[in-house]
């Protein structure tokens, strides 16, 4: 369970979420409510991660309209002007979402420690970078922080928001779709080909939902980003997700039915959040 | 046997940096999406198209590649099972695949990246953004393979993708950024690739051309002939960077405007107007101190050897900077230099010549003296 910590007597109440590596308890998750807020916007509250968080928090749909853009917007709005205090059941949710993939990797051994980084990763999918930050005094330890927990491989919201702040001419490298797709002639237009996409999907398992729409798209994320974050000599650029790969099970040892027993290991249940 | 898909020359892949399972697993991941997403339809006579097309450039890239790699992910039976699904609607699948590809689209896009090198962009999404256009085309380049192993071709398509493949032959060299997943593709690949199936082996010519490239590049980067540039050189183009694309006040004065010009003949009638010496001024990071040179307008008797002195004083008391008597003076790309005991120092004109911009910097080469307008 996630442990609650007030760092302002009206605002957000911010969390600690387990550290999965043995030098530490705990990691905050994020460092104030700003930050806390922003990463609710860009993640929780984002289009199209925001989807696949609906598999992940139980009630989620209850605390937010997720089809409705402006719902979205609206709860952002509210959570800014009261400081965090208004996105606090969702936060809470989120805490404890993420406390649990921390105490999976932590049993599985899905983390990798790189310099004031780790990085872990736990059944669900949750991707989750914690910095050790300050400890330059011999008697302050460094306090290790949750920078972003996310999750991988539904898009990248971050591309999302950039693309609306920048005019489409400076859209440098960003919102790119596969040029040789793009449609010359009548097709089946991408809400068509949604719509025949969640009929399909009304047909799968909470748990086959889980994994295909949630786990293995971040594990795929990890993967594809072992050769694509480098520059041209092999070494890593941009981020750590890719030092993830080293200790995730290979293709083979991660099929649906590797990772239903993983999940019970873990969790005794394989559905339980 | 030389396998020409696989450079061990190359840094990534010598260091091992290179897992070419990890390309062949997200190729079956995704074949599995395909077939169970929509296995059903692209059995039927309505064929939905990009899943067509994902199908055939997916059979593609398994049919060329390592059978090991496949069975380590296990994979064999998926691939059979898409492989039982393909044939028994093949043409309708060609057909269907051949209707997606848009080389105009990609060609813009191409262009795109091709014009952003004109700015600075982050290491990681300049690679991110060099695989997608690649992996884009390499997909469109395996259908038109795939299908007419069938005996389906579309002669508009393969032009089409065709100018494609021929532009980036042309600009392999932008596509360096993507070098680690070309050799990860490249160990993907079959040895015997050319032997076994021509019309595969032909769609990976633009990986070849890639590591080729790659190999030349990393050969003239590494090499012992590449000297290290000189620190003040590249403080100058630092300096340069920041004035022109940061618009960072002026910290350096051109040289080529601010010297004499290099032994021109005096003209009779200019010998006689006496000149004013230029003063070049620049002030301490910390404002504390400046220092000025005084430059004659035009060549002197000495030519090149004319000495130049360069002094330093305190702004509060005009006194010269005795404190600073010792260190290191950089100006230029002249050889650093050490300020005397008076806060002088002296610069032979042909010394301060071969630079493009005369930076200074006292004591530490990475703070630059802001250089102010005369």
């Amino acid at each position: 369970m996630a442990m609650r910590e007030t760092t302002s007597r009206d605002g957000l109440q911010l969390a600690n979420v387990p550290y999965p590596a043995p030098d530490h308890a705990e990691a905050r998750l994020f460092g104030d409510w700003e930050k806390a807020v922003e990463h609710l916007t860009h993640h929780l509250l984002t289009a199209p991660e925001c989807h696949a968080w609906a598999l992940v928090i139980d009630d989620y749909t209850r605390l937010v309209d997720l089809r409705s853009a402006d719902a979205r917007f609206h709860f952002v709005e509210q959570a800014r002007a009261s400081h965090g205090q208004s996105a606090q059941a969702l936060y809470d949710r989120y805490a404890h979402a993420v406390s649990a993939d921390l105490r999976d990797a932590s049993q599985l051994e899905w983390f990798v420690q790189h310099g004031q980084v780790t990085v872990a990763m736990g059944t669900t999918g949750i991707l989750v970078v914690i910095v050790a930050v300050g400890g330059n005094d011999t008697l302050d330890r460094p306090r290790p922080i949750v920078k972003t927990a996310f999750l991988a491989g539904q898009g990248d919201p971050e591309a999302v928001r950039k693309s609306h702040r920048i005019p489409a001419a400076e859209r440098r490298g960003m919102m790119r779709e596969r040029p040789m797709r793009t449609p010359k002639r009548h097709g089946v237009s991408g809400e068509a080909r949604g719509r025949r996409q969640r009929l399909r999907e009304a047909r799968w398992s909470t748990e086959e939902r889980l994994y295909y729409r949630v786990f293995r798209p971040s594990v795929q994320h990890i993967m594809r980003c072992h050769h694509r974050n480098r520059d041209m000599f092999g070494r890593l650029r941009g981020n750590d997700y890719a030092l993830l790969k080293d200790v995730l099970p290979r293709r083979s040892q991660l099929k649906l039915d590797h990772w239903r027993e993983l999940r019970r290991d873990c969790r005794g249940d394989g559905l339980k959040p | 046997m030389n396998n020409r898909y696989v450079r061990k020359t190359l840094a990534a892949t010598r260091n091992g940096v290179v897992d070419p399972s990890v390309e062949v697993h997200l190729w079956l991941d995704e074949l599995q999406d395909v077939v169970r997403d929509y296995g059903e339809d692209l059995r039927s006579q309505q064929l939905p198209t990009e899943p067509a097309y994902d199908l055939l450039a997916l059979l593609g890239k398994l049919r060329r590649a390592r059978r090991d790699l496949i069975d380590d992910g296990d994979g064999r039976s998926e691939f059979e099972e898409a492989i039982l699904l393909f044939e028994g609607n093949s043409q309708l699948l060609c057909q269907a695949a051949l209707s997606v590809p848009n080389g105009e689209a990609w060609l813009h896009a191409a262009t795109e990246y091709a014009a952003s090198f004109d700015q600075v962009l982050d290491v990681g999404e300049e690679t991110r953004w060099a695989v997608d256009l690649l992996e884009d085309l390499d997909d469109a380049e395996l259908v038109i393979a795939v299908a007419a192993r069938q005996g389906i071709t579309d002669p508009e398509v393969e032009n089409d993708v065709g100018r494609c493949t021929e532009w980036l032959g042309g600009h392999i060299d932008l596509f360096l950024p993507a070098s680690v997943y070309a050799q990860a593709v490249g160990q993907t690949l079959r040895p015997d690739l050319e032997q076994w199936d021509y019309e595969l082996a032909a769609t990976v010519l633009k990986f070849v051309d890639l590591l080729d490239e790659a190999e030349q590049a990393e050969y003239e980067m590494q090499h012992p002939i590449v000297k290290p540039l000189l620190p003040s050189f590249v403080s100058c183009l630092y300096e340069q960077y920041r004035v022109e694309c940061e618009g960072a006040p002026l910290t350096a004065f051109r040289a080529s405007e601010v010297l004499p010009e290099e032994a021109e003949p005096v003209l009779a009638a200019d010998a006689d107007v006496e000149l004013p010496q230029r003063c070049l001024r620049w002030r301490s990071p910390d404002g504390r101190y400046l220092a000025e040179m005084y430059v004659p307008p035009k060549p002197t008797d000495r030519g090149d050897e004319e000495p130049l002195v360069l002094v330093v004083y305190r702004q509060t008391d005009d006194a010269p900077a005795e404190e600073l008597a010792g260190q290191r003076v950089w100006l230029g790309s002249a050889t650093p230099k050490t300020l005397q005991k008076e806060g002088r120092v002296t610069f032979l004109l042909a010394e301060l010549r071969v630079s493009d911009r005369l930076c200074l910097s006292v004591g530490s080469r990475d703070r630059l003296w802001e250089a102010l307008e005369e």
